[in-house]
């Protein structure tokens, strides 16, 4: 049995654009494969980095999370997401990196201009 | 002494919220009380003016903004007036930037430090926790929003509530919006169906704040009275949620919806999977569990991991060493899923953890699907 691909859709709070996300889903859709998109939550140096995220952030990250599915839903795509944390947006996106295979990582603003970059070319 | 907080909370623009909150506001006037008006948005409508009337107003401010005056409430005037109690409309308003806070709510929360009793409206879809419900139920999102804290803070929540033909008869005469505006209302969100739907989310909310509100009291009573009552207390007062989880992708919306519900009962949030003895998650479970872990702390929750034949028994016995006053479980792929031996996986909850609510969470995509 051959997984499905997965593409990732990692976003900050305030910058995943309505375009962003119906290219993301088109995307997704023309492949067959699964998107992620995955909120990346910076944690304060104060904070420790295991604790809980602050409740108005997380709010904030899930009702993204909920949109996006809904959206990526209408068009039959299927959604796995997530929330990842790290000190940097670019932390939090290694660690997802990490932990999960993903076959492909749309840049949506983290690397400047918008893209479909190999995965394994955005670690460090 | 912080003063006491009374919100009035309808489904909808045009219920009467402001209205009550006058006619209470004058009652107390006519008690003997010094009230006045902190701000009062009567959008035109005779009665409410009407019922403004004999309360004093205290005076707006000018902000400019964006090359344009905007009035806002001026709360250093509330400070310098000090009234016993000052009624302040429209709590999730968000002001213009340039005043002490971006959102009336923050604004009373320093009138109520001061010591003065607060009257405010608000409609229920400005709710923080339900933004996304309301959203999805009636196809209008609110961008003014406001914490639950809010709510849960305030010391009486009166629901002010109209049936949806009620309002829209009202609507029609004009008593809620101007004549050009009445029907693109009742095109868009002033339907019966949206304003059902609204309407049962407010009186569900006006529920359960009333319920965390009765506890309370009640566990005073249990500690002073009864010592073995008062050793069981604790555990019945306190809410607590858990979500049976799977190693699916499903799991994620379920665990956050699990974590919303949670909060607004201000209850822990333990997620559980039982596992089948002997057989650990492999492979893409083994991720997706994995996934829920990390899921779980940055929200806060406890993952736990129990093995059992036996899905209900295994909840139960986590329920009673939990102290679970919830349960939430996902909605089965298949009618399989759901009848097992003849009876439910709910019906088998509600049966071995008597008292606990049992929720079935509903999968978006499924009904999406279901609705093409």
């Amino acid at each position: 049995v051959t997984a499905a691909r997965r593409i990732l859709l990692p976003f900050l709070g305030a910058t995943l654009s309505r375009a962003t996300l119906e290219e993301a889903v088109a995307a997704a859709r023309a492949e067959g494969a699964v998107l992620v998109p995955a909120y990346l939550a910076v944690v304060r140096e104060d904070l420790s980095l295991d604790a809980p995220l602050p409740r108005g952030e997380t709010e904030s990250a899930l009702a993204l999370l909920e949109l996006i599915e809904q959206l990526a839903a209408r068009s039959g795509v299927a959604v796995d997401a997530r929330i990842e944390r790290g000190r940097t947006p670019r932390e939090a996106l290694d660690a997802l990196l990490e932990h999960e295979r993903h076959d492909a990582v749309i840049d949506a603003g983290l690397g400047g201009e918008r893209s479909i970059a190999n995965p394994a070319k955005m670690r460090r | 002494v912080r003063g006491h907080y009374k919100i009035f909370l309808g489904m909808a623009a045009g219920v009467g919220k402001t209205y009550r909150m006058l006619q209470e506001g004058r009652a107390e006037q006519a008690a003997g009380r010094d009230v006045a008006i902190g701000y009062l948005e009567p959008h035109a409508r005779a009665e409410t003016e009407a019922q403004a009337e004999g309360l004093e107003r205290l005076p707006r401010r000018e902000v400019e903004y964006r090359g344009s005056t905007v009035e806002e409430m001026d709360l250093p005037a509330i400070f310098q007036r000090a009234p016993e109690l000052c009624l302040i409309d429209e709590l999730a308003h968000t002001n213009a930037p340039g005043v002490e806070h971006a959102k009336r709510y923050e604004d009373i929360e320093d009138v109520l430090d001061a010591g003065i009793d607060v009257f405010s409206t608000v409609n229920v879809q400005h709710l923080e926790s339900l933004n996304d419900r309301v959203a999805e139920l009636t196809g209008v999102r609110v961008r003014e929003t406001f914490p639950d804290s809010v709510l849960a803070s305030a010391d009486e929540v009166v629901l002010v509530d109209l049936t949806p033909e009620a309002l829209i008869t009202r609507l029609r005469e004009g008593k809620v919006y101007p004549a050009e505006r009445i029907p693109a209302a009742l095109n868009n969100f002033f339907r019966v169906e949206n304003l059902a739907a609204l309407r049962e989310v407010a009186l569900r909310q006006t529920a359960e704040e009333v319920e965390s509100k009765r506890i309370l009291p009640a566990a005073e009573l249990l500690g002073t009275r009864d010592e073995l009552l008062s050793e069981e207390a604790p555990q019945a007062l306190a809410d607590r949620v858990l979500a049976l989880i799977t190693p699916r992708p499903r799991s994620q919306r379920l665990v956050r919806r699990a974590w919303r519900s949670a909060q607004r009962l201000g209850a822990e949030l333990d997620l559980l999977y039982v596992q089948p003895p002997g057989q650990p998650p492999r492979g893409e479970e083994r991720v997706q569990l994995e996934a829920l872990r990390r899921l779980a702390s940055v929200l806060g929750a406890t993952l736990l991991v129990e093995e059992g034949d036996d899905l209900a028994e295994t909840v139960a016995q986590v329920a009673a060493e939990r102290g679970t006053t919830y349960v939430l479980i996902g909605q089965p792929r298949s009618r399989t899923g759901l009848r097992r031996f003849g009876e439910s996986l709910p019906d088998r909850l509600l049966r071995k953890v008597p008292g606990v609510d049992v929720r079935i969470v509903a999968d978006r995509s499924r009904r999406l699907e279901n609705a093409k």
